[in-house]
């Protein structure tokens, strides 16, 4: 006997009492529609994953570039990070969390294992004053540009 | 210790936004389930969700788990690998489970409930009285 049954998500059984058929089609399609917009109007930015773990996302500023990735159960103790002047170099593993003889696994679907990942940005970072914070599983690099790659302004001359 | 790579998998959108008003993504976490003895081990990854933002009811036998993610945007997009969003997900429970005791915490993103067992669904050892 199953002592827990995952719901998957799913549409709604018939007859829950919150709609069904026009409702639902309605849902799905507003769904797609707003997603539509936030990709046209850069909300919610359509995503192009690398093939490496773990996924980034980069934002840019005028005096830094912002790396996030969702590292989920990782301590700060797991995790190593190194910057040289234009790249930076993520690394660490993620633990099993019970490997005990007396416990048996209903579900198993959160990987553990290792990771590298290196992110070149094609333009300087001042290294000394790179910051990280790792809070609630996500990790937030700042890599302040440096001088030479900060935009700015040009003073024209007279003559 | 060597060990393997960690494979890089999408997150998994719901297929549903009954419960919500609000718009954006909502993804399945990926789930630990756990049994002992004495008890069942939910383990959900919810990066992004902190003890506030955690939402766990149960209804009818149902467990729903919620987690509220804070989108902040640093900045302007110049890579995006990952979306954001909240997450949902939702268990049937047995009746061996003791809903009464059912507790949660939160710790680096990674949420941990524990459904203890009732008293019928324990191991018992029992006593033999001699005449």
């Amino acid at each position: 006997m199953a002592i827990i049954t995952i719901r998957e998500p799913a549409y709604f059984a018939a007859g829950s009492g919150l709609g069904r058929g026009g409702g639902r089609t309605l849902g799905v399609f507003q769904n797609e529609m707003n997603r539509l917009f936030e990709s046209f109007f850069g909300h919610g930015k359509a995503t192009s994953p690398s093939g490496v773990f773990p996924p980034i996302n980069v934002y840019q500023t005028a005096e830094a570039l912002v790396v996030t990735a969702e590292l989920p159960g990782i301590k700060p103790e797991e995790l190593q990070i190194n910057v040289e002047d234009d790249s930076l170099l993520l690394q660490g593993e993620r633990g099993a969390v019970h490997e005990d003889d007396t416990v048996s696994y209903h579900r198993r679907e959160r990987d553990c294992g290792s990771f590298s990942r290196k992110i070149g940005f094609g333009q300087r970072i001042d290294a000394q004053a790179v910051s990280a914070e790792l809070k609630d599983g996500i990790l937030t690099v700042t890599l302040p540009r440096a001088r030479e790659a900060m935009p700015h302004n040009v003073k024209i001359k007279t003559s | 210790m060597e060990s393997k790579p960690l494979p890089l998998k999408d997150k998994r959108e719901h297929d549903t936004r009954a419960e919500l008003t609000q718009g954006g993504p909502v993804f399945v976490p990926a789930v630990d389930i756990l049994e002992d003895s004495q008890q069942l081990i939910l383990i959900a990854d919810m990066p992004g969700v902190d003890k506030d933002g955690i939402d766990i009811r149960i209804d009818n036998n149902e467990l729903h788990i919620h987690g509220r993610v804070r989108r902040s945007i640093p900045g302007e997009y110049l890579v995006s690998e990952y979306p954001i969003g909240d997450f949902m997900r939702s268990f049937i429970l047995s009746n061996l489970v003791d809903v009464g005791q059912v507790s949660a915490s939160i710790k680096n993103g990674v949420l941990r409930v524990t459904l203890p067992k009732s008293q019928a669904a324990k191991p018992r050892k029992i006593q033999v009285h001699s005449e």
